[in-house]
């Protein structure tokens, strides 16, 4: 995260219990949480959820292995009874450190050179969850995901596929891109979280192209780019009708496809769809909260810009993604307030200074502010292009109902 | 020494511990972490934040902060905080990163109050502990706010809950214990640590009676027992037979008797039972099963991941100190039924058809909600039933 919105960073957390989250998991990897026993408790219980409690395990490190400054010989100790003990012998093993390791400053490439010698047959990787190295240059989240596609063998032959990265979710199946690869021949579209088998997981890589479907997928763009030589466009950003059209621009320049046909009617269409919506919100102010919309800066301008009332945007620091946006919005709209993300400022007597009569982006920040009216978007999941665009536009069309 | 799970999950931490003790009371706490922790207390181990606006925040310490001191922002930071929320007391929580650089968290809130004037104290969890240790650390401290709190009438006759908490019972407990004591004409001062307020805490001092409901609780009973002599009684109001039994005993010491209660019979041979929880709702069960027909000659034993205290264990109770050892004592053991959290059952040495689940949230956390016991209720006569079930079928 870039500048900082407001300087008081204490935050108020909603708790995350509205939006189910999915797990990565490669097949046949196993995941070694190693830290404090509470760092890992949220994440065991996630993989109970996910169904995916069999694929993890915790070592919980003591404050005196953390005072000998290296837990490296328990985690090769771990490793040596999961293999004994779990019902196949893993062929990947993801271990994940927290924030008290960057205290300790384990080298992660060294770690995974001796547990590769200590264990040839299987492979490692160092994730980390550890939010106290959140910054503008390094976002934990990211370079996992990054991480999850080291393993993908270099230099396969090139199909037709579509490789997705970045995204929790699927293509809606009433997104138009799935009509326009299938006229282009293009498919099958690959996505980690569909893996069933590690042949799958290698055919991520045999993909002819890749979407970044999110911009938390950067790290993991560039890794299998470099990896497999597959080229990648980003997702268009930011629900404009603009961005979706160059978009598809680019993709069919990319595939070496012809644009598709409807382009114009689908931008134009969504062009009229954000004039409905708005004129259908006329009576509301908008607040678009950084949960809902990942690029809510984006989202913001997109809804100044077709007639919307935005009075506030949440956001946890200004991107360089962002960055243009950020400008437009402080230039153009300056009476629009940007605040800190879960600020404990939610808590005050009146909130954020909000009108309650408001309608949120985003759901989780409905409730923190005591909204009652609210477009349930989270992480811009289930929206992608033009679809995403029509998607949203019936979702304000009813929360303004 | 680390450990290794396989199995079941990580549990409530101590942090989660204190800051659920002192979610009902008029304090500001920050938890001072990066934002897992105070996403494993909120989204994973208490219910009530989804119905409870509290004032419960994260620092969202950074490495930085760690190499250029925490205290600076997080004083400034929290003092406005303070300020804007019109916070009484502010409350300052350990994590593991301030566990590891030696974070001084008493000096930490000195530091604060001196800023704000609002009285701030620091708890020194640390991540590492488990959930009931920062419960007993939490409550030194509404201890401390009992001892200053305004007394109520110590007149009336009056009898205190402790150890109710969100980690060991359902969130419905505080309303079904007052329920239960109301229809028996027994007035309750404060509950500890659901139902409890600010008017309540002076109660703390001056009961005739402590009963505690959790181990957590007998923790906090001890310490006002030293302190004003107080005397208690452990039951965790899950079994008909159990409530009726101490309740019977509450009466008969507010009319000045002493604290002794006529325990069933204790058997060392027949079946082995072994219940795997909390230590009072365990007692509670193991009292309950032994009180079911045909069951007076067996062995049972409580085991608990979260410590026992010595005053209320039998022969053959365990303290287990990680996964592996109650693998070990399932496998020496012999127990022919064992209770426990549900996830147990994914240890490969349990056997489904001898089990009877009875849901502890600091192992589940928010897996079974809903199912947990809870004080007040006969949710745990149908747990004894079950095991006798399956005892008549060996």
């Amino acid at each position: 995260m870039g500048e900082e919105i407001t300087k008081n960073s204490l935050a108020f957390h909603t708790g995350h219990n509205l939006h189910a989250k999915n797990t990565v998991r490669i097949p046949e990897s196993h995941t070694l949480h190693v830290g404090p026993a509470a760092c890992a408790r949220r994440h065991a219980i996630k993989a109970f959820e996910n169904h995916d409690a069999a694929n993890v395990s915790h070592l919980a490190v003591s404050e005196e292995d953390l005072a000998a400054g290296s837990y490296e010989d328990r985690i090769i100790e771990a490793v040596a009874t999961l293999n004994e003990t779990l019902p196949a012998k893993p062929r990947l093993y993801f271990i994940c450190l927290k924030c008290v390791d960057d205290l300790i400053g384990t080298d992660g490439e060294a770690m995974v050179e001796t547990l590769e010698k200590a264990f040839p047959e299987q492979r490692f990787a160092i994730t980390r969850i550890d939010p106290i190295m959140l910054s503008d240059t390094r976002s934990p989240s990211e370079q996992n995901k990054a991480t999850h596609y080291r393993f993908i063998e270099p230099n396969q032959p090139h199909d037709n596929g579509v490789t997705l990265i970045g995204s929790y979710t699927d293509i809606p199946t009433d997104c138009e891109l799935r009509d326009v690869l299938a006229s282009w021949n293009m498919g099958p579209i690959r996505r980690i979280l569909d893996c069933k088998t590690y042949a799958d997981y290698q055919d991520l890589g045999k993909s002819r192209i890749a979407i970044m479907a999110s911009p938390m997928g950067m790290r993991a763009a560039k890794e299998l780019s470099s990896i497999a030589d597959m080229p990648c466009r980003k997702a268009p950003l930011g629900y404009s009708p603009q961005a979706a059209a160059r978009f598809y621009g680019e993709l069919a320049e990319l595939c070496g496809k012809p644009r598709p046909a409807n382009l114009a009617q689908w931008k134009a269409a969504a062009e009229s769809a954000l004039e409905t919506a708005a004129v259908a919100a006329a009576e509301f102010e908008f607040a678009v909260d950084s949960s809902a919309s990942l690029q809510s800066f984006m989202l913001a301008k997109t809804m100044l810009e077709h007639g919307f009332k935005v009075s506030c945007i949440t956001t946890k620091g200004v991107t360089e993604l962002e960055r243009e946006a950020y400008d437009w919005i402080v230039e153009n709209a300056p009476d629009v307030r940007i605040v800190r993300t879960h600020s404990y400022q939610a808590l005050t007597k009146d909130g954020y200074g909000l009108n309650e009569n408001l309608i949120a982006i985003g759901s989780d920040f409905a409730r923190m502010i005591g909204a009652k009216r609210s477009v349930d978007l989270w992480h811009d999941e289930g929206v992608f292009a033009f679809q995403g665009i029509f998607k949203l536009c019936r979702m304000i069309e009813e929360a303004a109902r | 020494m680390s450990t290794l799970s396989l199995f079941l999950p990580p549990f409530a931490s101590d942090y989660t511990g204190a800051a659920s003790a002192l979610f009902e009371l008029d304090c500001l706490v920050a938890i001072n972490d990066g934002s897992c922790c105070t996403s494993n207390f909120a989204s994973y181990d208490e219910p009530r934040w989804q119905s409870m606006r509290k004032q419960t925040l994260c620092t969202n310490l950074r490495m930085k902060d760690t190499v250029f001191g925490i205290d600076e922002r997080i004083v400034e930071q929290l003092g406005e905080a303070a300020r804007e929320l019109d916070a009484h007391r502010i409350v300052v929580l350990g994590t593991p990163v301030p566990a590891v650089i030696g974070t001084d968290m008493a000096g930490l809130a000195a530091e604060l109050e001196d800023a704000t004037g609002i009285p701030s104290f620091g708890i020194d969890t640390t991540g590492f502990s488990t959930y009931e240790s920062g419960i007993d650390k939490a409550f030194d401290l509404v201890l401390e706010l009992a001892k200053h709190a305004d007394a109520p009438d110590c007149g009336e006759s009056f009898v205190n809950i402790l150890g109710a908490t969100p980690l060991d019972f359902g969130t419905d407990s505080a309303r079904m214990l007052s329920s239960l004591f109301e229809q028996e004409g027994i007035a309750i001062g404060a509950q500890a640590f659901m139902g409890i307020d600010e008017a309540s805490l002076g109660a703390l001092r001056c009961a005739s009676c402590n009963i505690a409901i959790s181990y957590a609780g007998i923790s906090a009973a001890q310490k006002i027992e030293q302190e004003f002599g107080t005397p208690y009684l452990a039951c965790s109001f899950t079994t008909s037979q159990e409530t009726r039994a101490t309740l019977d005993l509450v009466r008969r010491i507010m009319n000045g008797a002493q604290p002794v209660r006529h325990e069933p019979t204790r058997a060392t041979s027949g079946r082995r039972i072994l219940i795997v929880g909390d230590q009072v709702i365990g007692n509670s069960l193991r009292n309950a099963i032994r009180r079911q027909p045909g069951l007076t000659n067996v062995t049972i034993h409580v085991a608990s991941f979260f410590g026992l205290h010595r005053r209320h264990e039998e022969n053959g109770d365990t303290s287990l100190s990680s996964e592996s050892h109650l693998a070990r004592l399932l496998k020496e053991g012999g127990y022919d039924v064992v209770v426990g959290d549900p996830l147990l059952l994914r240890m490969p040495m349990l056997d489904e058809g001898r089990f009877v689940s009875l849901v502890h949230p600091a192992v589940s956390s928010r897996l079974y909600r809903g199912q947990e016991p809870r004080a007040g209720s006969r949710d745990l006569d149908d747990k004894a039933k079950a095991v006798s079930d399956i005892v008549a079928r060996l």
